[in-house]
Order: C-alpha cells, then sequence, then structure tokens
C-alpha cells in the first residue's frame, strides 16, 4: 500500500540530513507503527509521503501510484493528520468538513456515516456548528482525524495521532483503525510512545537519527534484540546500538 | 496617575515582532538571502515615492502660493495637517483593531505582571511608529515649499520637527479610544462582522463631518467671498474649525519663536500628553473586557441527552456534497470575508472610494444636472472621461491585496492545499475568481456614477466597464503572480499577511506603468494614427484584453510549479 525506496531528506542545504536512505513496505491491511525519539525523522517522513515535502533522493508509491509523478491522484489514496493541525479558524467544523469532503469528492451519504460514527466517539456532536477557533487543542486533533478519515482513503496516514486524544477516545479510536484495516486498508501512524506501538500494531519500524533500525512485528524485533522482553529494552538496545 | 511598569520592554518587544525586525535583521543581514529582493523593492518605491513627492511639493506650492495672496500662506499647513489627521485616523482605526485585539502575543503579555494600561500604550506606540512614514510624506512637502517662500530659521525647523512628531498622536489617540468603547461594547457571536459595520459606520460619520463643516450655506456664499477676497476671514481657524489641534500645529509653526507661537506649540503638546493620559485610563478600564469578551465566544453545551442528539442531527444534516471549484471558491470567501483584518486591510481602499461615490448618488437631481451642466460632454471630454473612469477603477483594483496576499494569506495553513487532491491550478483559478468578484464590487459603484452624473453615451458608458475591468484583471493577475514567486507564509498573526508583505507594495508600481503604458498608447492612437474615440478605445481593449489572457495563462500554468515548490 505504502513503499518507499532509499528516500533521503536533508534540510538547510544538506547540513541536518533528517532521514537517510529510507526503505519500508506497508502492505494492505496492515497497521504500521513508526516509532522513534523526538527529532528522528519521521514527521520529515510522513511529510515526503503527502506531499508536503519533496524528498531529496528515492521514491515513494502508494497503492502502486508514484507520488511524485502523479500528486493529485496519490493523494486521493491518502489520508492525513498532522501532529499540530492548524486548521482554518474561522471556519466551523462542519464547514470545513465539508469542504474536505468536496475536494475529495465524498458522498453526501458517506459524509454522514463515517462522521456521524466518529463524533460519538470523540464526543464532538454539539461544537461541530462552532468556529474551529473555539476548540481546545484535544479537539482540533479530533476534528483533524474525522477529515482523515471522513474520505475513506486507502492509506489513513497520523503523525503522533495519540497526543491530543484523552485515554477513552484513544481506545475506542484504536478499534476504529483495527476495522479499517480488516478492510483491505492500511494505517501508518508514528509515535514515540513505545506502549502505544505494542499494543496497536500489527509491525513497529524503528527509526533514529533518520535511519530505520529496525522493523518487524514484536517477535521479530524482540528475537532481533538478544531476547529483551519489553519493548522498552528492546528500543533501547537498537537505538543505542544505531549510534555506537 | 499609576506607574506604567515595564512599558519599554514590551514596547520594544511589540515594534520588534510587528515590524519583522529581528526577522529581517537574521535574513538579509546574517543569512544574506536574496538580498537583492528588498533592495529591487525598495528601489522601485523610492522612485514613486519621489515622484509622488514632487506632486505633492507642487501641490503644496500651489497652496502656499494661493494663501499668500490672501496674506495667509499658513492655511496650506492646516490643509496638510488636516489629512493627515484624516488619514491616520482612518488607518488608525482599523491598525488599531487589530494590534489592540489579534496581536498573536496578547496570550503571552495577558498573563505577565502588566497594567492592561501598559500593555495599551505599549501597542499605541507601536501604530504609532509605523504611521510616521505617512505623516512626513504628506507634511514634508508642505515644509519646504512654506519655507522657500516665507523663510523659516531652526526655531521654523524645530517645530515642523516636534509637530510631525506630535501629528499622529492625537488622531490616533481618537481612533484608539472609540475602539476601545467598540470592543468593549461589541460582545457577542457577530463580532468581527459588527466591527467591520461599526468602523466603516465611524470612517463614513467623520468623512461626511469634514464635508459639512467645508459647506458654506448656500445663500451667504457671494457675502464670504467678498470676505474672504478682503482678508475678513482666518483661513486657518476657519479650516481648522473642526479639529482645533489642527490651528494649535499650524500656528506653533508659522509664528515660531514669537509667544504666540510658542503658546500654541505648548497647547498642542498639552493636548497630546493629556490624551496619552486619557488613553491609558480608558486602557485600564476597557481593555481587557473587550479582549476577554472575544475570546469568550461562548460555545453554547447543550446540557441534556435530548440537546445533544439535536445538535448530531443537526450536523449530520450540514454535511452535503457540493462540486469542488465551489467549494474552493467558499474556501477564498469565507476565510477572506471573516478575517476583520483582511476585509479592513485589502479591501477597505478599494471601497472607500466607491461608497463616496454612492453618497454623490444621493445628491437630488436637480442640483445634480447644474453641476453637470457646466461639463460640455461630447467628442474629446467623453473619451478622456471614459478613459479616466477606466483608470480609476483599475487604480481600486491595484488598491484591492486579495490577490496579491492571496498564496501568502494561507500561511501555516498552506499544508492544507498541499495535501488536498486538487490540481494546483484550479485552486489558483478560485483565487482568481474571489479577487474578480471583489473588483467587481469596486467597480460597480464607480461606473455606475459615471453614467448617472455625466450620462455618457450607452457604447461609452461599458468602455469604460470594459477597460477598467480588463485593467484590473491584467493588475489582479500580476499581483497574484508575484505572491506566487515569493509568498510570505511565516507570519504569526494575519496582521503581517497583509501589512507586512511587501507583494502588496509591488502592485503600486505595476499599476503605475500600466497607467503610463496606456495613456502613451491613447496619445499615440489619437495624436499619431489621428484615430476617432470609438476606434481608439476599441485598440486599447484589445491590447489590455491581450495582456490580461496572456496573464491569466501564465498565472495558472505556474500554479503546478509553485505548489510543488513550497515546502511546509
Ligand atoms: N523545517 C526544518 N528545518 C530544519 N531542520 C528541521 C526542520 N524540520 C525538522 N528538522 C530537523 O530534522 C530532524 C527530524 O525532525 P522530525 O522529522 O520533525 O522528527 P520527529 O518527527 O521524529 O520528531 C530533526 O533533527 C529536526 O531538528
Ligand atoms: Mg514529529
Amino acid at each position: 500500500m505504502l513503499s518507499l525506496r532509499n528516500v533521503s531528506k536533508s534540510y538547510r542545504k544538506g547540513e541536518v540530513k533528517a532521514v537517510d536512505d529510507l526503505t519500508l513496505e506497508v502492505p494492505p491491511g496492515e497497521i504500521f507503527g513508526f516509532l522513534g525519539p523526538n527529532g528522528a525523522g519521521k514527521t520529515t517522513t510522513i511529510k515526503m509521503v503527502v506531499g508536503l515535502l519533496r524528498p531529496d533522493t528515492g521514491t515513494i508509491t502508494v497503492d502502486g501510484v508514484d507520488v511524485a509523478r502523479d500528486p493529485v491522484k496519490a493523494k486521493r489514496r491518502i489520508g492525513y493528520c498532522p501532529d499540530y493541525p492548524d486548521l482554518y479558524e474561522k471556519l466551523t467544523g462542519l464547514e470545513y468538513l465539508n469542504f474536505i469532503g468536496d475536494v475529495f469528492g465524498v458522498p453526501t451519504e458517506t459524509r454522514r456515516r463515517i462522521v456521524g460514527e466518529l463524533l460519538e466517539m470523540f464526543s464532538l456532536q454539539d461544537a461541530l456548528t462552532d468556529l474551529i477557533q473555539t476548540y481546545s487543542h484535544g479537539m482540533k486533533q479530533k476534528l483533524a482525524v474525522i477529515a482523515a478519515v471522513m474520505p475513506d482513503p486507502a492509506l489513513l496516514i497520523l503523525d503522533e495521532p495519540m497526543t491530543g486524544l484523552d485515554p477513552k477516545s484513544s481506545a475506542l479510536f484504536k478499534d476504529l483503525m483495527r476495522r479499517r484495516c480488516d478492510a483491505g486498508k492500511a494505517v501508518f501512524f508514528s509515535t514515540h510512545i513505545l506502549d502505544v506501538a505494542e499494543r496497536v500494531c500489527d509491525r513497529v519500524g524503528i527509526i533514529n537519527r533518520g535511519r530505520l533500525v529496525a522493523q518487524g512485528t514484536m517477535e521479530e524485533l524482540r528475537a532481533m534484540a538478544r531476547g529483551q522482553d519489553t519493548l522498552e529494552r528492546i528500543f533501547l538496545e537498537l537505538t543505542e546500538e544505531s549510534e555506537g | 496617575m499609576p506607574a506604567f511598569t515595564g512599558l519599554w520592554p514590551v514596547l520594544r518587544t511589540s515594534l520588534n515582532t510587528t515590524f519583522g525586525l529581528s526577522a529581517a535583521r537574521y535574513r538579509y543581514l546574517i543569512k544574506r538571502e536574496r538580498v537583492w529582493e528588498p533592495l529591487v523593492i525598495l528601489g522601485s518605491l523610492g522612485v514613486l515615492a519621489a515622484m509622488f513627492e514632487v506632486m505633492m511639493y507642487q501641490m503644496a506650492s500651489g497652496l502656499v502660493t494661493a494663501g499668500a495672496q490672501l496674506g495667509q500662506p499658513g492655511v496650506a499647513f492646516t490643509f496638510a495637517l488636516l489629512a493627515t489627521l484624516v488619514l491616520v485616523f482612518i488607518f488608525g482605526l482599523f491598525m488599531v483593531f487589530s494590534v489592540f485585539y489579534f496581536s498573536t502575543d496578547l496570550p503571552l503579555l495577558v498573563p505577565l505582571p502588566l497594567r492592561p494600561g501598559t500593555i495599551v500604550l505599549a501597542k499605541f506606540g507601536t501604530i504609532l511608529a509605523g504611521q510616521y512614514l505617512g505623516v512626513v510624506a504628506v507634511l514634508a512637502p508642505t515644509a519646504l515649499a512654506y519655507a522657500r517662500l516665507a523663510g523659516g530659521g531652526p526655531l521654523y525647523w524645530l517645530s515642523v520637527v516636534l509637530v510631525l512628531v506630535l501629528a499622529p498622536v492625537l488622531p490616533l489617540i481618537l481612533a484608539s479610544a472609540l475602539a476601545l468603547v467598540l470592543m468593549r461594547v461589541i460582545n457577542r457571536r457577530h463580532r468581527d462582522l459588527l466591527m467591520i459595520i461599526a468602523s466603516l459606520g465611524i470612517v463614513a460619520a467623520v468623512l461626511a463631518f469634514q464635508i459639512s463643516i467645508a459647506q458654506v450655506p448656500e445663500d451667504q456664499v457671494a457675502e464670504y467671498l467678498r470676505q474672504l477676497l478682503a482678508g475678513q476671514i482666518g483661513l486657518v481657524n476657519l479650516v481648522g474649525r473642526g479639529f482645533p489641534p489642527a490651528v494649535w500645529a499650524t500656528r506653533a509653526i508659522t509664528e515660531a519663536g514669537t509667544l504666540p507661537g510658542t503658546g500654541a506649540l505648548a497647547a498642542f503638546t498639552a493636548a497630546s500628553v493629556a490624551g496619552l493620559g486619557v488613553l491609558a485610563a480608558l486602557g485600564e478600564r476597557l481593555f481587557y473586557g473587550g479582549l476577554i469578551g472575544g475570546q469568550e465566544l461562548a460555545r453554547r453545551r447543550p446540557a441534556s441527552g435530548e440537546a445533544v442528539a439535536t445538535a448530531r442531527a443537526l450536523a449530520l444534516k450540514g454535511l452535503r456534497r457540493e462540486e469542488a471549484l465551489r467549494a474552493l471558491y467558499r474556501r477564498e470567501w469565507r476565510l477572506f470575508m471573516r478575517h476583520p483584518l483582511y476585509v479592513m486591510n485589502g479591501f477597505m481602499a478599494s471601497v472607500i472610494v466607491p461608497v463616496l461615490f454612492v453618497f454623490g448618488l444621493a445628491v437630488p437631481r436637480a442640483e445634480l444636472d447644474m453641476v453637470t451642466s457646466w461639463v460640455p460632454l461630447g467628442g474629446d471630454i467623453t473619451y478622456y472621461a471614459t478613459l479616466a473612469v477606466a483608470g480609476l477603477v483599475a487604480f481600486l483594483a491595484g488598491l484591492n491585496t486579495t490577490a496579491s496576499t492571496s498564496v501568502s494569506r494561507e500561511g501555516r495553513h498552506l499544508w492544507i492545499s498541499k495535501v488536498i487532491p486538487v490540481e494546483p491550478w484550479r485552486m489558483v483559478q478560485a483565487k482568481i475568481l474571489f479577487a474578480a468578484v471583489s473588483t467587481l464590487v469596486s467597480a460597480a459603484p464607480v461606473v455606475a456614477a459615471y453614467g448617472v452624473f455625466l450620462r455618457p453615451p450607452a457604447g461609452f458608458l461599458a468602455a469604460s466597464a470594459l477597460l477598467g475591468l480588463l485593467g484590473s484583471a491584467v493588475l489582479l493577475l500580476l499581483g497574484l503572480l508575484v505572491d506566487m514567486a515569493r509568498p510570505f507564509l511565516t507570519w504569526t498573526n494575519p496582521q503581517q499577511a497583509v501589512k507586512s508583505n511587501l507583494n502588496v507594495v509591488l502592485q503600486m508600481p505595476m499599476a503605475a506603468a500600466l497607467f503610463v503604458g496606456a495613456s502613451a498608447l491613447s496619445s499615440w492612437l489619437r495624436g499619431g494614427l489621428g484615430l476617432g474615440g470609438p476606434a481608439a478605445l476599441a485598440v486599447i481593449g484589445a491590447v489590455l484584453a491581450g495582456l490580461a489572457a496572456a496573464a491569466y495563462r501564465v498565472t495558472v500554468s505556474a500554479a503546478g510549479r509553485l505548489y510543488g515548490r513550497l515546502e511546509v
């Protein structure tokens, strides 16, 4: 569903190498957790996938569509929620959702079905007709998640989705991601919280200093990290190794 | 009087963030990034400013000479001061709203142990600093012209400088006081809209007041003229009677060094200082109330489960599909119209003039005929009037910044445009459409006024509209192109997106070039080729249409590169 081949990206004319020769594959039906400490290059990677940044080298395809060559076609397949969503403050939540729905060409019925379900999950029912500027950070993030899911995209990309969500919402949200993947879609999300990755993901990729240091199922990772049993240990072990 | 401790640091920071001093220094002096840009801009602006100043100087000289013939050359100062005051008041009012209530540093300042009056004074100082360029531009030519005719010693120049420094203070205090009161009173849902309406109303009232003051009752005109020529009327007092400080300021300069002159200067200074005191006191009382009222904007929370269900049903019903281009257009419209800052800075200048025309339309028909019967319509006059009206329409489009800030306004929301599956040219089309509609708003009253006042033949009326709109299209498209080429996206305060955006300013030299080009073409067609009026208008129209079409093609085809290049 998502495939990155030898993708690299530097900031400030090569001074900061944020992503370094990254190659990874997310098949349909999988929840992939992109795990790494702050500044590891998660957001940079995600921004390249959704078209906010251009990779210096390498190719990215979504559902077989090359992101660089056919960006609009690729974007139609992606739902994206950034880590700190800056939404249009002067629109109401409803107007924003309709705008996103219109540019994705989402039929009225689909909108009502998906939004209806998520509104309840996030208890955002009574806020939708208010201006986004009156929302709290968490409410904005919830709205951004709804906007990303509403087009029913083949690939859902979420950057640190749990930061603004309270425990109840995030539990419900996990179920939702699960169901989407059972229907053959894929979810790619980043997090620096091990616990989240461990509980939600089918497979985890660990990134440190722009390089993918390990990827696989939890079992595979444990094997790799010489039998450490918590991901915490595995994580420390692997990231230390890559630094040493 | 309470002590306003912390005033200087807050003012300094506010100046820095508002004018982007640190950012500019970092970018151009330390990183030396695209240094040619500000140089080119400053250069072309310098040329424009020089042209403007020469014009102002000629006008001022004319006024000084005319005044001198009546024995009162000082009246030129009164005019210049009043013009400054009205301009500072009008533009200051819009500035005050945005800086007092929409600065991004407010959430940082309010929790600090500062008095509200301190914040108000610091913000006031920031806006004041922004006014001086304009004040100098208007007052300096008069000071020079007066000095040349009446002579000016060191005391004269000292008074000029002092008056220059003080001139914007009082009108800005007036604007600030009005804004403080309005924001305190308007405390509800449609606050943004109400604010725009209220400030438009204030501006209209001030203009109407000025106009009514300038009017002499009809039956007294002859007597008035006789007294005027006989030098029996104090012109300075007459002109300045709407705003006495203008009289004091005039006398402070023209009678510099004398006792009355010094007294006038003292009065002017005292009034300004007292005004600051009043402002601080008002700030203490009203500022936080208005500010906090704006942030609460009460979200009504339904209490019962039943109410939640209703809210939910309502929200779901509101989810409805629409055509994509329409959705893109609506986004432009809503995001612009719901930001009072954008409407005031980007749109008002081009709307105020037409609004005055609408006032003009209210003049009774008979009186209108009396005036217009003097204008020998027909032949060349109609031709030039048509061109002039078209020029005015295009000029107003040049003041309209909806296009030239179009990409910049997206700012940190640009990511949304980049991730939605829409071809960039379609988004640019929506921007063009929005700019076009906003131009129609300012063009329509001007053309209507032309039709009603001068009653040209239908063909000429249509030509004025068509040429004006084509010229506007060229300007707006070029403005959009410039903003696409070098958008200003890193703003933190919507104010900066439209005010600290050099792209807006770049539209002016382009307008000037268009006017010069069109005039040259016109005189060549008429004089050189001997074409008749209608034929010349047709050729000019065709040239403008060609330019507009070319600009459109370039803009739309540059869209892809634009959205591809920008990284956020
Ligand atoms: N706009 C930028 N300019 C310069 N460096 C950046 C920029 N954005 C991120 N970086 C740097 O790139 C690296 C990766 O950052 P990021 O992708 O945001 O990490 P993560 O999301 O994993 O926390 C960091 O070293 C960060 O400082
Ligand atoms: Mg990140």
